[in-house]
């Protein structure tokens, strides 16, 4: 057994050489190189399907679509992906994800391969395979509408602020070539178009067909003409390092859509797709009632358990045991003590460093309930407080344990302190849970998000957001009330 | 005779702040003992600590022969079970009607069934004359009421001892009265009690012994015709001629 797993190692191993040096000599050979078959290739023919990886937030790559009511991932990304299911045989399952996620679930298998607009880079090809680039795509510079003219070479921008994608190519680009200008760094283009409306930037480097996008539905925006030297890039498709036959199909695809004018005509259909008028609810109305569905089960669950806690927090507190009440101390002054991003940071990316599968979803549950359990112990000690010293007296002067007296006594009055600031905690939670968009989960915020980037208006969804947020906060303050009255 | 309480040098310190400064006392069973003193004295405390509500902090306290210095939690417990308090500020549970405040500890810490504890509520209820107030809640009741209701609730558990922390001091005038007929009557059945009270009168009436306590010392112990009228010591004479004025 032993020998025979390390045959393979070096068989793979010897391909894996071959493949990466013939890529490197003549790109052109590479698929006379690779062999038949591999091992991955073999596993996804025998399982009659293959999972894509995408991010599904960036038109014309990839974005949301309602067609016939339906919402789907359209895009010329995902037309690329069907067609090399097509070619192997297998049929296409998409898996959407976070652009950051992708690179992982690729890694640990979760997926086969990743079309998302994904550009191959030293530190990507240390990680995964990619195939030859199927697009390549150049940089544009947007600039408000009258202003074109000040903007005519990369020597006008001296001294302006100029906007990029965090970690893009762009921002290189910026910095390498745009001499003198103020480069400032933000983590969504449609941040970056609001900030150019509000002349709060100059001008914004994007790649062309997000670029083109935003002109033709903005009609307060332009493109500048500037010239850059050395900015265009290549889209690849990655997949796992290994499999030389499975890439080696993915390029054969790629190479026979381009040629066959295929890859132009999905193009095509994507901006068509993109640019179709729809009706602003029509399009997107769902998006938000998921949103908010997500964001109300988050809150309940992140109340429900951080309830829990927070009731043994607090009694864990009032333990006569040093070490438990020196927990309990810790955890609370932890929790309100640092920021819940970053507590939804560690949980969702502490789980994985200890090999824990946790979803999005479950690390947001988690980090809010934890999180809440610290304000709950709080909301519940003081509610604990604010009955007379004189009834626990009373009680334990009548040979109730100390036990009982909270039972009976203490806690049933405290929860008329408690529960109109549980009320409290709860729309607190509410607006807090935004914060969990950061790891993908698909509340409100994020969704907010996913309608800014496919509808090419930045601020319209910010404004149904918030009104959103308020209506909800509203009824359950208004529900609080009545309760309270009672 | 046989002693229910006894207090060796009991000292009790808050912080640095000694409040009771070596106490030695006895109480025999069925005697009424009236407590005196001036405000901050250390007589709440004594009695706090008479039913370990406060723990001393050296000497010694016994109840019915047993020390209890060293006593668990569920032991103490116990013994707080046979030494009723009756309170300045009554302290009925806010949260349960006045009936269910004499039925609580019966039946969580006797056990004694509902229906069985309720008979004897009842009977409590008739006896300090407040039969038909089983329903109400406490705070719809006069402040003389709920007192009595409190010493109800305390008698519930049929303690071998009851201590009162002035009583009628949270009390408008016209109210003292009935609760402090209620106390009497209590030692007319033979009940051994220790009262703090500023009723000079009262405990004139009602008292076997009196005790006169200052900065946490008993001073004077003595009947209430030796205390009141031939007080021997300075403290006592002055505390006794500024009640008097007043
Ligand atoms: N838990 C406590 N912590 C700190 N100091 C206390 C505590 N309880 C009582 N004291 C202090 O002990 C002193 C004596 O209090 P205590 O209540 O025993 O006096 P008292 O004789 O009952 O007075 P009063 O007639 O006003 O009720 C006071 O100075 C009080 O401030
Ligand atoms: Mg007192």
């Amino acid at each position: 057994m032993k020998t025979k797993k390390h045959h393979l190692l070096i068989w793979v191993l010897l391909c894996l050489t071959l493949l990466v040096s013939s890529i490197a000599i003549a790109p052109q050979q590479e698929t006379a190189a690779a062999p038949k078959t591999d091992a991955k290739l073999t596993a996804i023919k025998k399982r009659g399907y293959m999972v894509l990886g995408v991010s599904a937030d960036y038109p014309p790559y990839e974005f949301h679509k309602t067609i016939n009511g339906e919402d789907k991932v359209v895009g010329f990304d995902i037309d690329l992906a069907r067609q090399v299911a097509k070619d192997i045989g297998v049929e296409l399952r998409i898996k959407e994800l976070g652009f950051d996620s992708l690179l992982g679930s690729l890694k640990t298998g979760k997926v086969d391969m990743i079309v998302s607009a994904m550009t191959p880079t030293p530190e990507r090809e240390k990680e995964v395979a990619f195939s030859q680039p199927y697009l390549t795509v150049a940089q544009k510079v947007i600039v408000r509408k009258g202003e074109e003219n000040k903007y005519r070479s990369v020597m006008a921008f001296k001294g302006q602020k100029v906007g990029v994608q965090k970690q893009t190519t762009q921002e290189q680009t910026a910095k390498d070539e745009l001499s003198g200008a103020k480069v400032v760094s933000l983590e969504k283009v449609t941040d970056l178009i609001l900030n150019l409306q509000q002349k709060k930037l100059n001008a914004v480097v994007v790649e062309a067909p997000v670029a083109n996008a935003y002109v033709q539905t903005n009609k307060a925006l332009t493109l500048a003409n500037v010239k850059f030297t050395n900015a265009d890039y290549g889209c690849a498709v990655a997949v796992a390092k290994g499999a030389p036959a499975y890439l080696a199909n993915v390029n054969k695809t790629i190479k026979t859509v381009q040629k066959n004018g295929q890859f132009a005509k999905w193009q095509k259909t994507a901006n068509t797709l993109m640019f179709s008028k729809q009706n602003f609810w029509q399009a997107y109305g769902s998006y938000f009632l998921k949103g908010t569905g997500i964001t109300i089960v988050l809150t309940i669950l992140g109340v429900f358990f951080g309830s829990l806690l927070g009731t043994l927090l607090a009694l864990m507190k009032r333990a006569k045991n040093k070490l438990i009440k020196g927990i309990a101390v810790v955890y609370i002054q932890y929790f309100r003590g640092t920021p819940l991003l970053v507590q939804v940071f560690m949980i969702y990316f502490g789980t994985q460093v200890i090999h824990l599968n946790v979803s999005a979803f479950a690390s947001a549950a988690l980090a809010l309930s934890l999180n809440s359990g610290a304000y709950v112990s709080e909301v519940i000690r003081s509610g604990i407080q604010s009955v007379a010293k004189g009834q626990s007296e009373a009680a334990r002067s009548l040979g109730l344990s100390s036990k009982q007296t909270m039972r009976l006594v203490v806690l049933p009055q405290a929860v008329k302190t408690i529960l109109p600031a549980l009320g409290n905690e709860f729309i607190s939670l509410l607006k807090e849970s935004a914060i969990v968009s950061v790891i993908g989960v698909g509340e409100l915020m994020f969704q907010t998000s996913v309608v800014q980037g496919s509808s090419f208006k930045p601020f319209l969804p910010l404004v149904i957001a918030s009104l959103i947020y308020f209506a909800l906060t509203l009824i359950l303050s208004l529900v609080l009330r009545v309760f309270e009255k009672n | 005779m046989t002693t229910i309480l006894e207090t060796q040098q009991l000292t009790k310190s808050f912080g640095n702040n000694q409040i009771l400064k070596g106490i030695d006392s006895k109480i025999e069973k069925g005697e009424v003992i009236v407590v005196i003193g001036p405000s901050g004295s250390g007589k709440s405390t004594y009695l706090r600590c008479l039913n370990s509500l406060e723990t001393s902090t050296s000497g010694t306290v016994s109840f019915e022969g047993q020390v209890v210095n060293q006593l668990s939690e569920e032991q103490l417990d116990k013994i707080r079970e046979k030494m009723g308090m009756v309170f300045q500020s009554f302290n009925l549970f806010a949260n349960y009607s006045v009936l269910q405040n004499l039925n609580l500890a019966p039946m969580y810490v006797q056990g004694i069934s509902e229906t069985e504890a309720t008979q004897k509520s009842r009977a409590l209820l008739a006896q300090v004359g407040l039969a038909d107030k089983a329903d109400a809640q406490p705070t719809s009741l006069s402040g003389g009421q709920q007192q009595r209701v409190a010493i109800a609730r305390a008698l519930a558990m049929n303690p071998d001892v009851m201590l009162f922390d002035e009583p009628t001091s949270a009390l408008d005038p016209e109210m003292v009265g009935e609760v402090l007929n209620v106390i009497k009557d209590l030692a007319q059945t033979g009940m051994t009690m220790v009262i703090v009270t500023h009723e000079m009168g009262f405990a004139k009436n009602v008292a076997d012994q009196v005790w006169f306590m200052d900065q946490g010392q008993l001073i004077e112990k003595g009947t209430p015709e030796q205390v009141f009228d031939h007080p021997q010591e300075a403290r006592t004479k002055d505390f006794l001629s500024k009640i008097l004025a007043s």
